[in-house]
């Protein structure tokens, strides 16, 4: 995995761009039908901004055993085959490069999100809602406050509609934990 | 600015890195979060939990999926887990298609002990898996090589079409085991053409060593009187080709050959030799 994103360096003024200019995303209703080698359940959906040709799709990952767990990302070809923006509502927080205030503002936390500075390099940040830990917790337990929030973020829009609907089947749901070692035995 | 004491950089550190542990409520689980490094930047995060009379600390498959996720070789995964499983005394388990690395102790008192080898034993084969996979694979060699070759074989045929005969990628007969890139003959001379590539610096490298042995090879053989000249072909594109780690090699070829080494993007100078 390279350190520095090399297109979104060499081209950081249209990545901005295209991160602040409004995007649709088509269709509005996003199944998640794909199981990844994880057996995570993966949808996606083209993302629609006129000034900006290349493929462009928006990318939703939910762990079925324990939905707090997602993600949402942004991949355009033009700025590389790495997700150009995303959001992590759990997992292992992010190492951000020295800025000055010190250590410990180096490491962010999750739910984040992840975009890139002009040295190519990803940055995690969290935004004034995420910083407020009650709101950032009812954004994690249900991913349609999430992908609501990051559509927000991202400038992304559904047509007639303010996010698109994230489709599960419920039915193979296992709810019991968040426990990553949940029934593992070891010894 | 004042002598900085023991007592006030101690200070700092010990509060600074201790800001970055923190401590999750996961089920019957707590999750830590360590200043410990994978090499995408993401923080290690350790998983305690009890089983019987013993504490667990345990990796929550979390660096499994991280040496999925790269590309380097399956057979040198094994090579790197097996030797850090081994230095930090650390075990696997695998259980409904997940793979765990854990250690294990009887007293609260040593969690913090087995947690730095744990975190040690994460971030040694995280890194070693990354590094390796930033090496390139004979494929991506075979390809890269390919396709210099390619260029080069239609450059030189273009060239001497018509008044001389060219075979491309053979050995010599007098010498079995000297193979040259382009063999150009008329009459009873030869001009002999090595190329040089290389995806990583590594096969660029052996690239020169393997043509310097060839045109010793050559040299050595009954050919060499009808050796009109021995022309190196640097690809000068290639990922590889660092001039300032290749001098050596570069002064080394062009003493074999006799003959100064021609860059891809001033191939045309190519014509001087062969008009010898």
């Amino acid at each position: 995995m390279p350190n520095v994103a090399v297109k979104i360096q060499q081209n950081f003024v249209s990545y901005c761009s295209f991160v602040e200019a409004a995007k649709t995303i088509n269709p509005t209703a996003i199944p998640l039908t794909t199981i990844t080698s994880h057996y995570l359940r993966k949808g996606t959906a083209d993302v629609v901004c006129p000034n900006f040709g290349g493929k462009k799709y928006f990318e939703v990952e939910v762990n079925p055993h324990n939905q707090k767990r997602f993600k949402f990302k942004i991949f355009a070809d033009f700025f590389g085959p790495a997700p150009c923006f995303r959001f992590d509502s759990q997992g292992d927080p992010h190492c951000n490069p020295e800025d000055g205030r010190g250590l410990p503002f180096r490491q962010i936390l999750t739910p984040h999100f992840h975009k890139f500075n002009s040295d190519g390099v990803e940055i995690a940040y969290k935004t004034t809602v995420l910083e407020q830990e009650n709101q950032a917790d009812a954004l994690v337990a249900d991913y349609t406050l999430g992908v609501a929030h990051f559509c927000h973020e991202g400038r992304l829009n559904c047509v007639d509609k303010a996010y698109p609907d994230i489709i599960l089947d419920h039915v193979e749901f296992d709810l019991s934990s968040d426990d990553p070692l949940n029934g593992v035995r070891f010894l | 600015m004042n002598p900085i004491g023991c007592k006030d950089v101690m200070g700092i550190i010990q509060a600074d890195y201790g800001a970055l542990w923190h401590c999750f409520q996961r089920g019957n689980t707590l999750e830590v979060v360590t200043p410990y490094l994978y090499p995408n930047k993401s923080f290690v995060s350790v998983f305690i939990t009890t089983r019987g009379e013993k504490i667990i600390v345990a990796d929550g498959g979390h660096l499994e999926d991280f040496i999925q996720a790269t590309n380097a070789d399956e057979a040198l995964h094994d090579v790197v887990l097996d030797n850090f499983l081994d230095t930090y005394k650390t075990q696997k388990h695998q259980q409904a298609e997940k793979t765990f690395y854990y250690k294990n102790c009887g007293t609260l008192k040593l969690v913090p002990s087995i947690i730095f080898d744990l975190c040690n034993f994460i971030v040694s084969v995280s890194a070693a898996v990354t590094s390796a996979s930033l090496l390139a694979t004979p494929e991506e060699e075979s390809k890269s090589s390919e396709t210099f070759r390619r260029q080069a074989d239609n450059y030189l045929r273009d060239m001497v079409a018509g008044s001389r005969i060219i075979v491309f990628n053979q050995n010599l007969e007098q010498a079995p085991e000297a193979r040259f890139s382009a063999i150009i003959s008329k009459s009873s001379r030869l001009w002999l053409v090595p190329y040089l590539t290389g995806c990583d610096l590594r096969y660029f490298t052996m690239s020169m060593s393997n043509a310097i042995v060839n045109i010793e090879l050559a040299r050595a053989s009954s050919l060499n009187p009808h050796i009109a000249a021995i022309i190196p072909l640097i690809d000068t594109k290639a990922r590889g080709y660092e001039p300032m780690k290749l001098r050596n090699r570069v002064e080394k070829l062009e003493e074999v050959s006799n003959c100064k080494a021609v860059s891809w993007v001033e191939r045309d100078l190519i014509k001087i030799p062969l008009e010898i």
